[in-house]
């Protein structure tokens, strides 16, 4: 028995249409029509849709639903909701957690779906075959019909002839029929931002211009943010836009030998300008995702206090967002942005040794003398070390981390996979470390100022005490991780793979 | 996979009518349908709007194959339920049947192969008492009997009861309801008070007298299609819900 087949019109088609095109003895009926609205959702990414799933709300319904793989209910649907975990705690809004973590869902196309059952129909008016017709009308995707023919069982004549009719109506078979293959055919543009985890390096590149060609990389994808921190979607956006350009300045630092010092200081000023601008607000909604958080660590009675502390933090982070987006609108922002892509654009200077070797040989040799260094700094920490030395350690590690990641692509991703593995584990625990000094100074900035109570005062004083336990925990558990990434197994992991024989260098 | 055969030694009780209607009800409750018209007048085919394609004697084959059947399907106008055509030959089955041998389960090994593909097959029957009828008893898990609440339809059932213990088949099978019942006629509500006294197995719905029930004649579809709210057709969705239980259990 064949099953249905799925076809799309190139054309809008009507019923009248189809039974025009039918031969006399099989006539058209409308079964019934209906049609319903539906929004598009996904986030910046497309993370549902790369995810092989579907996020539609259906406006007249109020009804979020997302189709995955299993069955899953529907959930009420508002426009304000925009975060997995603003919606009614259930399966939708686990997998959105899953899916989209900090990320908000936002409209992507809005469209109409158009539903027609039809029967056609012999003389004996027994239904012989049966075609829906599904039409997507959107504001944003062109208007297009498709249609699903299912034979019926016993009347695979009556099937061959209603197919041959409607080839005549310009209609091309198309593959299968989900609300995501509909969408695509009917036009729907996905259009994630380009974060390709890849440069494209050839080994024997010289150093200079590789360098310059990545960090430009780099604050391409970072400028994608712009517009979602100006519509403050999600605190997404200014995470990786600053993550972005972090790494470009990173970039720059590790390999400031390769630049002229000219083009160094120029790009090292200009790239941190760019950066703090972002600095308070990214502080903000770091303090803000994490009230949860801060609120479990609090006895009951100083949670009022807290409220309080959050009111206050809010109304800064608002303003903050606002003197963001005004610098990013600015022309004087525009100006700087394009005098760091000239920047990166100028010929190479070729001026020092290290701006002519091939980036390969220069990042294993690089790579090396930073394990090298950490392995130095690490073997003088001891328990009793002043916490200096530690917070220099996750600076040199975290250097280690660019240079591994960002260069994967010259040595096997799936070896440097591996080490990164190592290196995370220490990191973890040095980041960890560095979490908890940075919230206590952010808590001792909060506490200063005239307008404080005395029940914010209390709540602050009370989380720095135990955000200072949990960091005297953490810095208990450095040594050790320090000695399981500079045991001999690692280091001679190290060695295999990026102390290159001259034959790979040259 | 359940076998129910609509079945009686008299024409005209509504056989053909209970067996469109509960066809109808098992298939929109879920179950994959078959109903195959046995009955060479082809009435359950013609109220499904469905023809047997003019091909000669294929009722032999049907006794020998159930390949046979599945190619004979058609798919019904309504979900889950596909209906097997009446086709003249029909006529000579028991003809057929002397023809094919004595044996009296060749109707119950055709339907047999039909397991994979539906959970219930609805039999509609010619009125007769032959070896036809010997095969449907044979291949029939419940026996549905139609009876009009009159002294001759009375008569009849004693008729198929005395045959059923000669024959030796398990009385257990049978399932007599009253059809055609009319409660202003004092003779059917005297004849159904002391048959149900008498066969306390009597199924406890009935369907009444009523045109509605003629009418499936002009629609050529099951009551629930043009005359959903009547009470022929909740009589037939209440017998419907009374044999499911007793398939079930
Ligand atoms: N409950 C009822 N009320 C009124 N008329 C009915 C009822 N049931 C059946 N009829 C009518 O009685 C006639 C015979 O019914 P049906 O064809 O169902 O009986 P049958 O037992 O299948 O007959 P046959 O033995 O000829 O196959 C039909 O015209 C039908 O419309
Ligand atoms: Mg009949």
């Amino acid at each position: 028995m064949t099953s249905a087949t799925y076809w799309k019109f190139t054309t809008a088609v009507t019923p009248a249409e189809i039974e025009q095109a039918l031969p006399k003895k099989l006539r058209c009926r409308v079964l019934e029509k209906s049609s319903r609205g539906l929004i598009v959702l996904d986030d910046f990414h497309w993370h549902i849709w790369q995810s092989g799933g579907l996020l539609t709300a259906d406006p007249q319904q109020g009804l979020l639903n997302l189709s995955i793989a299993k069955e899953i209910p529907t959930v009420p649907y508002s426009p304000e909701n925009r975060f997995w975990w603003q919606l009614p705690s259930g399966a939708l809004s686990d997998h959105l957690r899953e899916l989209l973590d900090l990320h908000a869902f936002v409209p992507k196309a809005e469209c109409r779906l158009i539903s027609e059952p039809l029967a056609i129909i012999n003389s004996d008016e027994k239904i012989v075959t049966r075609v829906k017709l599904l039409t997507l009308n959107g504001e944003n995707l062109p208007s297009s019909t498709f249609a699903e023919i299912s034979p019926l069982r016993g009347y695979g004549d009556d099937y061959t002839v209603t197919l041959q009719a409607l080839s005549l109506l310009s209609s091309v078979e198309v593959e299968s029929f989900d609300l995501r293959t509909l969408l695509l055919a009917g036009g729907l543009h996905i259009d994630p931002p380009d974060e390709k985890d890849s440069f494209l390096l050839n080994p024997a590149e010289p150093a200079e211009a590789a360098i310059c060609k990545m960090a430009k990389r780099m604050l391409v994808t970072a400028r994608q943010y712009e517009q979602g921190i100006v519509e403050d979607i999600d605190t997404e956006f200014v995470h990786q836009y600053r993550v972005n350009i972090r790494k470009s300045r990173s970039l720059i630092s590790l390999f400031k030998k390769t630049l002229s010092s000219e083009r160094l200081q120029a790009l090292k000023t200009e790239l941190k300008v760019l950066g703090s601008r972002t600095n308070d607000l990214r502080d903000l909604d770091v303090f803000l995702l994490d009230e949860d958080y801060y609120r479990e660590m609090l006895p009951a009675e100083l949670q009022t206090g807290m409220t309080q502390v959050f009111t206050r933090i809010k109304r800064r982070r608002t303003m903050a967002l606002k003197k963001v987006v005004a610098s990013l609108q600015d022309d004087a922002y525009q100006a700087e942005v394009d005098h760091l892509f000239e920047l990166f654009d100028t010929e190479p200077d070729w001026l020092s040794k290290q701006s002519q070797m091939p980036i390969q040989q220069l990042v294993a040799k690089k790579v090396l003398a930073q394990y090298q260094r950490i392995c130095a700094n690490g073997d003088i920490i001891d328990e009793q070390t002043p916490d200096e030395a530690v917070h220099d350690l996750r600076i040199e590690c975290k250097k280690l981390r660019y240079l591994l990641e960002l260069f994967s692509e010259l040595f096997g991703k799936k070896k440097v996979k591996q080490l990164i593995r190592h290196l995370k584990g220490l990191q973890d625990n040095l980041g960890r470390f560095n979490d908890f000094s940075v919230q206590r100074e952010f808590l001792s900035g909060l506490g200063i100022g005239k307008t404080i109570s005395a029940e914010q005062l209390a709540s602050i004083n009370g989380l720095t005490a135990v955000l200072f336990n949990k960091q005297l925990h953490e810095r208990s558990l450095v040594v050790a991780n320090i000695d399981k990434f500079t045991a001999p197994g690692v280091r001679d992991e190290f060695q295999q793979i990026f102390a290159l024989s001259d034959e790979e260098s040259s | 996979m359940k076998v129910l055969a609509c079945y009686s030694i008299k024409g005209g009780v509504g056989k053909t009518a209970s067996a469109v209607n509960l066809a109808y009800w098992a298939a929109k409750s879920g179950y994959r349908t078959l109903l195959l018209d046995l009955d060479s007048q082809g009435a359950s085919s013609f109220y499904f709007r469905v023809k047997s394609p003019v091909k000669k004697n294929w009722g032999k084959r049907l006794l020998k194959a159930y390949g046979e059947v599945l190619k004979q399907v058609k798919e019904s106008d309504y979900k889950n339920l596909d209906v097997v055509p009446a086709h003249l030959s029909f006529r000579n089955f028991d003809i057929l049947l002397d023809e094919i041998g004595k044996r009296k389960n060749r109707l119950s090994q055709a339907l047999k192969g039909l397991k994979k593909e539906y959970d219930l097959i609805i039999l509609d029957c010619p009125p007769t008492i032959s070896r036809l009828a010997e095969n449907i008893f044979n291949a029939s898990d419940i026996v549905l009997v139609p009876v009009i609440p009159t002294t001759l339809s009375e008569r009849t059932f004693e008729q198929l009861l005395k045959f059923f213990k000669q024959q030796d088949y398990s009385r257990k099978k049978l399932l007599p309801f009253f059809t055609m019942a009319d409660g202003r006629k004092q003779l059917h509500r005297e004849t159904a008070t002391a048959m149900r006294k008498r066969y306390k197995y009597f199924l406890k719905h009935a369907i009444p007298y009523s045109t509605d029930v003629e009418k499936m004649g002009k629609y050529r579809a099951p009551i629930d299609i043009f005359a959903r709210g009547r009470l022929a057709n909740k009589s037939y969705f209440a017998l419907w819900k009374e044999i499911e239980s007793k398939l079930e259990g």
